[in-house]
């Protein structure tokens, strides 16, 4: 029996990354239209941070479409796969191709590291990350500095991760976006015989319970030192 | 060999410690620039604060930094005169360029902490944190433009 569409992303990947998306336009509107006290711009921060951790743990132990080990490549195969999709008969993968294997990296590593920083950050006036208490004025400012610049380089790659789903859609004819949202992926798309593996949502949650508990311990941490 | 590289890497690590540290001590020594900044931050203490009497439940005299806020504006006299702007500072070009764009700043934030004094006089601490906050916004409307990062 051959199926017409092959499941290849599980809910709670989806839901990561479509609630990361989301997130990250909330944080800009709270920083730019919020409060000045920007409570709610430093309660979105917590919020992406716990969910990048969240999907460092499931690329650990998450379906197979989800972990890292399945998905990162050397340069030698994202070049050989980039190579590949030029010619008439690309390279198939269930999951992310080794291009965007590499996507998802520095996006998730920038993304982690705007966080972190945010939690340094202050505005000089009235607003303190919850962890500028432990930086030196000279860190702090460095932090700040990149908190601010890091925005700019998020919005680049973002820029090139949606332009690359656009030229997958209307030049090359395939469809990236959809199963992203569906959770399917088109057959003939898909190395035959390759399908998701997932695993129990519940243990998403667990994950995502863990990096709250994390990251709640790491802006609370001064009531611990 | 490694110990040859770890040398070098000590070396290099204390030529950026100590030339580091020499910037430090070279510190600013305009009066113009070491009294504004002395004076901002007098005003960032009394906002410090008042964040704490107002947004963390700390015990203190609202009226009193609210005033002290007033006082130290008052105080700050020709803050900005030709040539304060190279040093050790933030203060941005733009302030010469645009002198009556950054003294409106000014008045504006001067205008709101006159109503933050008028917000402590009084027992709304609804209102106190409204005049708190938009004292804060002053603030970051004049550094937006004004101050560099």
């Amino acid at each position: 029996m051959t199926q017409k569409h092959i499941p290849a992303w599980d809910i709670p990947t989806r839901l990561f990354h479509w609630l990361l998306v989301a997130l990250i336009a909330s944080a800009y509107l709270t920083y730019e239209f919020g409060d000045v006290t920007m409570t709610y711009h430093m309660w979105n921060g917590y919020a992406i941070l716990t969910l990048c951790l969240y999907r460092l743990l499931w690329g650990l132990i998450g379906s197979n479409t989800a972990r890292f080990s399945q998905f990162i490549k050397g340069p030698g195969a994202i070049i050989g796969y980039l190579k590949s999709a030029r010619t008439a008969t690309p390279q198939k993968f269930l999951g992310h191709n080794p291009a965007g294997a590499l996507m998802v990296l520095v996006l998730l590593a920038l993304i982690i590291g705007q966080g972190s920083m945010g939690l340094f950050t202050t505005d000089e006036i009235l607003v303190e990350g919850p962890l500028v208490f432990l930086a030196s004025s000279d860190w702090v400012d460095l932090a700040g500095s990149l908190h601010r610049i890091g925005f700019w380089v998020i919005m680049g790659f973002v820029a090139l991760h949606v332009v690359a789903a656009f030229f997958y859609l209307f030049v090359k004819k395939e469809n990236l976006i959809r199963p992203m949202v569906t959770g399917n992926k088109e057959a003939e798309s898909v190395p035959a015989g390759e399908t998701l593996q997932p695993r129990s949502p519940l243990l998403a949650l667990i994950c995502l319970a863990i990096s709250a508990g994390v990251v709640w311990f790491a802006v609370n941490i001064g009531a611990y030192l | 060999m490694k110990k040859l590289l770890l040398a070098a890497c000590v070396t290099v690590a204390t030529g950026m410690g100590i030339s580091y540290s020499y910037e430090a001590v070279a510190a600013e020594n305009n009066p113009a620039i070491v009294h504004r900044q002395s004076t901002y931050q007098v005003v960032a203490g009394h906002m410090g604060s008042l964040k704490s009497i107002l947004f963390l439940g700390g015990s203190g005299d609202a009226a009193y930094h609210a005033g002290a806020i007033k006082s130290a504006f008052e105080h700050m006299g020709n803050a900005y005169p030709a040539g304060s702007d190279k040093g050790e500072t933030k203060a941005k070009a733009e302030i010469w360029e645009d002198m009556d764009g950054f003294k409106q700043k000014g008045k504006e934030a001067y205008g709101a902490t006159l109503k933050l004094v008028e917000a402590t006089a009084g027992d709304d601490k609804g209102a106190q944190i409204e005049a708190f906050k938009a004292l804060g916004g002053a603030c970051k409307a004049c550094h937006k433009n004004y101050r560099a990062k």
